[in-house]
């Protein structure tokens, strides 16, 4: 499970951790002892927690094994215990990793998958949050940018610039979500007498991709089960005397498929569609 | 009027699937208490949980499925 490889990353920054379902202590500690999980799973086996939250998927069935499931989400609590933030995606088949909360809500840098691109005025290092993840899951690509002295490169908003910008390569494999751009600085030019918005030194930029569904993404991989996705980083860069010609830079983050684990409980533990 | 109640029921049906719908309390209301055991039978609760900086609890489908 995603969680357990992020487990050492929540405890380091103070986070309680824990995973909650409607299965019975008995199958959850069946999937623990197979997948080697040891972070807390709690047994909701009556959905009550789930019903006080609000969050029992209502479009399944009452007849159904699966009643009592939750909408898939996660809940980010303060000290206190109060809501801080909240992870839910409408598409159940489309996950928020553990990896892209850390990035997300606690800056955590994505250190998987990660390449090194050499550019002209500045070197990169591009990363993802994760580099094997499973159908639907959502993770979060960075570029670690570092410009080289006194060189600055022009942010969203600039006008008559070039404005430094990320596109991805439309994929089948994985949908790119928008970019987020860290706050700019605003740069006063004298040859030009105007003050821009700039991002000098190292700066990070971060976007998530949501991986496709399996269907989707099975005939897409390797033989060795491995996928890339693309994109280019435009920029123009400049320092206090001139600007260079812009730049195109290639981006490439290749990824291992992770297979959904099919195996379930032995029978006798299963959830039966109740009244059976 | 039973056909009027499926059809609003189908709308709202509609709307969920299309709408981005808001899961669970609201941001800035606490979590409301629970007492949960684990998969080695020993119990949780939401202040066990709590650590300094707070806690990440992650709701899923289910682990058997």
């Amino acid at each position: 499970m995603e969680l357990e490889k992020n487990k050492a990353e929540f405890d380091k920054l103070g986070l309680g951790l824990a995973a909650i379902s409607y299965d019975s202590v008995e199958v959850l500690h069946n999937f623990a002892e197979r997948r080697k999980i040891d972070f807390p799973m709690l047994s909701d086996a009556d959905s009550k927690t789930i019903r006080a939250l609000n969050i029992l998927n209502d479009t399944v069935p009452k007849d159904s094994a699966f009643y009592g499931v939750p909408f898939p989400g996660t809940f980010i609590l303060d000290a206190q215990g109060r809501i801080v933030a909240k992870y839910f995606e409408d598409d159940f088949r489309e996950r928020y990793t553990a990896g892209d909360i850390l990035a997300h809500q606690y800056g955590v840098a994505p250190a998987a998958a990660k390449t090194d691109v050499q550019g002209r005025q500045l070197q990169l290092t591009a990363s993802a949050s994760s580099s094997n993840p499973a159908p639907g899951e959502r993770l979060t690509l960075a570029l670690d940018i570092d410009l080289k002295p006194n060189m600055h490169v022009y942010a969203p908003g600039v006008e008559g610039y070039i404005a430094i910008d990320w596109k991805m390569k439309d994929s089948e494999a994985a949908a790119a979500h928008e970019v987020a751009f860290p706050a700019s600085e605003k740069l006063y030019l004298q040859a030009i007498d105007e003050t821009v918005p700039v991002y000098r030194n190292h700066f990070r930029l971060t976007r998530d991709i949501t991986i496709a569904q399996e269907a989707k993404i099975k005939p897409l991989v390797d033989a060795s089960g491995n996928f890339s996705v693309e994109g280019t980083l435009r920029y123009q860069a400049c320092d206090d005397r001139l600007c260079y010609v812009p730049q195109d830079l290639p981006l490439k983050w290749t990824f291992h498929l992770e297979n959904f684990d099919r195996q379930r409980v032995p029978p006798e533990l299963q959830r039966k569609p109740p009244g059976q | 009027m039973r056909k009027t109640a499926q059809a609003a029921g189908l709308i709202a049906a509609a709307t969920l699937l299309f709408a981005a719908r808001d899961y669970g309390p609201a941001i800035g209301s606490r979590m409301p208490d629970f007492s949960l055991r684990d998969q080695n039978g020993a119990t949780h609760t939401l202040q066990s949980l709590l650590k300094p900086k707070g806690a990440v609890i992650l709701f899923f489908r289910s682990a058997d499925w």
